[in-house]
């Protein structure tokens, strides 16, 4: 006899409310570092995300969701503190707005909205420096990334791909950073970003392709800033690669083509 | 061994939705006697295809579905006749065209269904394969092991048999253990095993003979090849299959021997809902399927009331967004890919469905996908309207 499956059927709203779960560590890590202005952080992000998506489903004419509540909590974490508070705004208006909600919402777009909240931050209000890269949020993400593998809402081939790109490079080019530190840079930014389901790519094959390509490009982007990984680099790395996302999919999907039409044939004969 | 007891048949429906495609041609009327084994309808365009009752008794409705189809024909026993038809002499089947004949006239021949569409062959046709299923993966189901124990000869005669059907190898589906049949060069033992979907001949099909450019395969379940040896061993068709009442509101899965068709009520209970069919795939009825093996009672459930602002959230129909998680990656047969697949059916991208393997399958394959989708949406019924669009550009 089968084992008896209870198949579990996430909702768009229980895969965000997970998420959320994830990120209240990494974000009282944030909070013990850097003081409450972290909070008047999230505070900020949250009324910008949750009203741009009020609004887009007013419009719309949709039921209202709170997807945007994991958006406000990466860009808090993320967001340096001396940060005025209307840039964290505008950054996320635009994220949000531009980076899902015109797509149709969470899960309709290729974008992820925090990704492109941080990267409109950076591009527009030049020498901020994205954080996220401490050895403390690192350590409250594992939790949090261990969630969500368990619940499969994290696939695990980019982060695996792109730590060992990371890794793989930096022994060979003789870099003195240590795998404890290259991991603790990037630990937070590629569960939360590089590994989001939406914005990913959405096959196994792709996964890696996608995965190396973040690690790749994030160390591109960093040349030449010092020996630590900055997060700006690796924020402009999955932007990128969300963009080609579709791109991997696309040639994972022809590859498939060619393997099974191979295999139709010659089991024909 | 597990325990089987036979299920006396109060009333059995001849239901449109197991024969997808046939335009009946009705040779009985409401009000009519019956018996066992006697045509009720045939197909219109190919008029060899029947359909004979399973049972004797009245035909006490007959009820249409759109486009002139068949919805449901319902026969009463009455106890009147004697269930058995009489015997034939045990046929003499050597050829392709006498085993056609015999299986189109017992009203065997709508076993069969054919990979791509998941309809009943063409008489005329050729498969280039066939595969036997004799796995279930189903939450719940029964390995069909159990339920041929008793029936091996006439099991292996009916693989046999089918072998005359066609040029190819046949199939022989089924999970790890002794296997169930002799090999010959073109009759193969294959082992499926594993969490579903690996039961379903959709997998099996994907795996070892991936259908579309122009190649056709045709599929039938074990307890149909094991009546197929019967018939030639004895000459008499017994209707009967073994069907398991299984779930979470049953402790113990418990097989029953009925006829398709038979009333759900006279076996379960009325006071419950019922599926024909796996809680995956199943549907909810008051006859049993003609190909469903497995009959679950659901549990009884009070309806919740969510507040308005999150009801929508708790709603299974409507508009969702399909977030990609990693269970979607096991829920079809190897080499599909879930994703890509579901976003072209969901915008009914027929051309890309059929390059993603889309004419390997059928809704029983899609089950676990749309039960595991953020989406809430039917996969099966989106696959169907793929399919019935290929199937007219064809």
């Amino acid at each position: 006899m089968s084992l008896a499956l209870r198949p579990y059927r996430w909702t768009p709203a229980g895969v965000t409310l997970t998420q959320a779960a994830a990120l209240t560590l990494p974000f009282a890590a944030a909070w013990a570092l850097r003081g409450p202005g972290v909070v008047a952080g999230l505070m900020v992000a949250l009324v910008a995300a949750l009203a741009w998506e009020g609004l887009f489903a007013l419009i719309r004419k949709r039921p209202l969701t709170a997807h945007g509540v994991t958006t406000a909590l990466i860009v808090a974490v993320m967001a340096p503190g001396t940060l005025p508070l209307w840039q964290i705004a505008v950054a996320v208006s635009l994220g949000a707005a531009l980076g899902e909600l015109v797509f149709g919402g969470r899960g309709y777009g290729f974008l992820n909205a925090s990704v492109a909240a941080l990267a409109f931050l950076v591009f527009s209000f030049p020498g901020v420096t994205l954080l996220g890269d401490d050895l403390w949020v690192a350590a409250a993400t594992l939790p949090g990334a261990v969630l969500l593998l368990a619940t499969g809402l994290m696939p695990w081939r980019p982060l695996v791909a792109a730590v060992a790109v990371v890794v793989a490079v930096e022994g060979l080019t003789g870099q003195t950073l240590t795998p404890v530190d290259t991991g603790a840079a990037l630990l937070f930014g590629l569960v939360f970003l590089a590994c989001d389901p939406v914005s990913g790519a959405s096959t196994r094959a792709g996964g890696w392709l996608y995965g190396a390509l973040t690690g790749g490009l994030t160390l591109l982007f960093d040349a030449g800033t010092g020996p630590a990984i900055s997060t700006n680099a690796l924020v402009f790395a999955v932007l990128l690669v969300s963009i080609f996302a579709p791109l991997s999919d696309y040639l994972v999907v022809e590859v498939n083509l060619r393997q099974r039409f191979r295999k139709a044939g010659r089991s024909h004969d | 061994m597990r325990e089987i007891t036979d299920h006396p048949v109060r009333s059995c429906a001849i239901l449109g939705a197991d024969y997808l495609g046939l335009r009946p041609a009705l040779k009985v009327a409401s009000g009519d006697r019956v018996r066992a084994g006697q045509v009720l309808l045939a197909d219109r365009v190919h008029p060899q295809v029947v359909i004979v009752a399973p049972m004797a008794g009245k035909v006490q409705s007959i009820d249409y579905g759109p486009r002139r189809g068949l919805s449901a024909l319902i026969l009463q026993g009455d106890g009147a006749v004697a269930d058995a038809p009489a015997p034939l002499a045990p046929p003499d089947v050597t050829t392709r065209n006498t085993l056609r004949d015999i299986l189109l006239s017992q009203g065997l021949w709508t076993a069969f269904r054919t990979r791509p569409f998941g309809r009943f062959p063409d008489p005329d046709g050729v498969p280039d394969a066939l595969f036997v299923t004799a796995t279930d993966s189903a939450p719940w189901a029964v390995d069909p092991r159990d339920v041929l124990a008793g029936q091996q000869d006439d099991f292996q005669t009916g693989v046999e048999l089918l072998a005359l059907l066609t040029e190819g190898p046949v199939y022989v589906c089924q999970s790890a253990g002794p296997t169930l049949v002799q090999e010959t060069p073109r009759i193969h033992n294959a082992v499926f095993d594993g969490p579903h979907p690996a039961g379903l001949a959709g997998t099996h099909i994907q795996t070892l003979y991936p259908v579309g450019q122009g190649r056709e395969v045709w599929t039938v379940e074990c307890q149909d090849v094991a009546a197929i040896g019967h018939l030639a061993r004895t000459g008499y068709h017994d209707p009967r299959r073994i069907v398991a009442v299984t779930g979470r509101g049953t402790s113990d899965p418990a097989l029953i021997r009925t006829i398709p068709g038979a009333s759900l009520r006279d076996i379960v209970g009325a006071d419950v809902r019922i599926l024909s069919g796996s809680q995956l795939t199943g549907r909810e009825a008051n006859w049993l399927g003609r190909f469903h093996r497995q009959i679950t009672p659901l549990e009884h459930q009070k309806p919740r009331k969510w507040p308005p602002w999150l009801a929508h959230h708790k709603q299974t129909g409507g508009l969702r967004a399909i977030i990609p998680t990693a269970a979607l990656e096991r829920a079809l047969p190897p080499d599909i890919l879930p994703v890509p697949l579901m976003r072209a059916l969901s915008v009914a991208d027929f051309e890309q469905a059929k390059r993603l393997g889309a004419l390997c399958l059928i809704e029983e394959d899609m089950g676990l996908l749309s039960s595991l989708c953020t989406s809430g949406a039917n996969y099966g019924v989106l696959l169907r309207q793929v399919l019935d669009a290929l199937e007219d550009a064809a």
